[in-house]
């Protein structure tokens, strides 16, 4: 037996979980947090037509903020077995595309008996290969980015490799420009050059519970400015196995009432992020913990850790109840901020959005924010 | 690199950027539409109402 087969049996021996992907490390926490995603000002539209289960419109309109001029964004997506098509337009021209096609399609799942078991099995990540492409075009040339991007997530790490914006015929540096009458002089001289944003990343489970990883990152916007960057990271993800079948048993015990959904299943777990850039001293902190069915909650820690130094934290909740789903915010420099999702019938919801701004203003500056949503 | 072979590559990246910007939501239309079974009505494409 070769070298190579020995490593791999010890490899799968040890049983280790999905990493999942470098961006989602943080998502427990950021799908709790995302305050602005969820905050926002004024009067807010929102219809949604599923044409068929893998097809839908829809239609955002956005008015009455004092921040924001008035805006409609169209937008439709596209799921088809191996590809994804999504694209929004809205009003000033501009467009947002992304194209997902998966090269390794996922194992069909194993047939669950019970919902719960499913659903751990759902929140698991899954080995997959996709590449990417994501685009942001205006109408002017000079804000559009063009994102290519490769996730690879294999069964116990992960490779991506993302490109911004690359141009591989920019022009050549100022320092090192030809010229025309002296070809002798610089004759290696290119009349070329590559721009872009290169990222490169990697992550590996260790053992069942913990994740460590490094990202690369190779800033060169213009021919002649070049900058890296790299930072790490690492994850402890915990699972309560005997909590959770013990909370969901209870859940069980209780026969299903009408006109109420059953509660979200349960998977307990706490999450803890670490990411740390070593060359500006960025530190990036994250916690996660389900505390039961309905509740999550979630810090974040922002802080500058060399050279000026500066932090931000952020606590906040979310809150699943039969009808209505709450989160709730507040951070260090005195922000607060609450939304409220009202389901008040199937595909009908209603949103309450508020926000204050203690920092600001004599006393703080308030945002109010209300919409309705429709999808049928 | 030859100038006018920098000079299409330029442009051709130009056009692509332009197709997409242009042809990308009607291709989705097109595409979700082709594939769906059986063929919903277009009305629904403005409102979920529609039948």
């Amino acid at each position: 037996m070769g070298l190579f087969d020995r490593v791999r049996k010890i490899r799968e021996s040890l049983d280790l979980p999905c990493p999942g992907s470098f961006e989602a490390l943080h998502r427990e926490a950021k799908s709790v947090l995302a305050s602005p995603q969820y905050l926002f000002e004024g009067a807010k539209i929102e219809l949604q037509s599923n044409l068929s289960p893998n097809f839908q419109v829809t239609h955002l309109m956005s008015f009455a903020s004092q921040a924001n001029p008035n805006q409609y964004i169209f937008g439709a997506v596209y799921g088809g077995p191996r590809s994804l098509l999504q694209g929004q337009i809205d009003t000033d021209g501009s467009l947002f595309a992304r194209a997902h096609y998966n090269w390794k399609l996922p194992p069909p799942p194993p047939l669950f008996t019970d919902i719960y078991e499913q659903a751990a099995y759902m929140a698991r990540p899954q080995p997959q290969s996709t590449t990417k492409f994501i685009a942001q075009l205006s109408t002017d040339d000079g804000h559009s980015v063009i994102n290519l991007e490769h996730d690879h997530v294999g069964k116990d790490y992960a490779v991506n490799v993302k490109l911004f914006n690359p141009n591989i015929v920019d022009n050549p540096p100022k320092y090192a420009e030809p010229i025309p009458d002296n070809k002798h002089l610089f004759g290696n001289s290119k009349n070329t050059s590559t721009t872009g944003i290169f990222i490169a990343s990697f992550l590996k489970s260790i053992t069942k519970n913990l994740t460590v990883g490094a990202e690369y990152l190779l800033q060169k916007q213009t021919p002649e400015m070049e900058e890296s960057n790299i930072s790490f990271v690492a994850r402890y993800s915990g699972r309560l196995n005997e909590h959770f079948t013990r909370m969901n048993e209870s859940v069980k015990a209780y026969p299903p009432r009408p006109n109420i959904p059953p509660p979200p299943p349960y998977i307990p777990r706490y999450v803890l992020t670490a990411t740390y850039q070593p060359a500006n001293g960025v530190f990036n902190a994250s916690y996660y913990y389900k505390l039961n069915h309905r509740l999550e909650m979630a810090t974040e820690l922002q802080a500058l850790v060399n050279g000026r130094k500066e932090a931000l934290c952020s606590a906040g909740f979310k809150l699943d109840t039969h009808y209505a789903t709450i989160r709730g915010i507040v951070d260090s420099k005195g922000k607060i901020g609450t939304v409220l999702e009202e389901r008040l019938a199937p595909g009908f919801a209603f949103t309450l959005s508020g926000e204050m701004d203690y920092s600001k203003g004599q006393g703080g500056v308030g945002k109010l924010g209300f919409g309705f949503s429709l999808e049928a | 690199m030859n100038e006018e072979t920098k000079e299409k590559l330029i442009r051709a990246a130009d056009f692509g950027r332009k197709a997409i910007h242009i042809g990308f939501i009607p291709l989705i239309i097109y595409l979700g539409y082709k594939n769906s079974n059986p063929k919903p009505s277009l009305l629904r494409l403005i409102s979920p109402l529609a039948a």
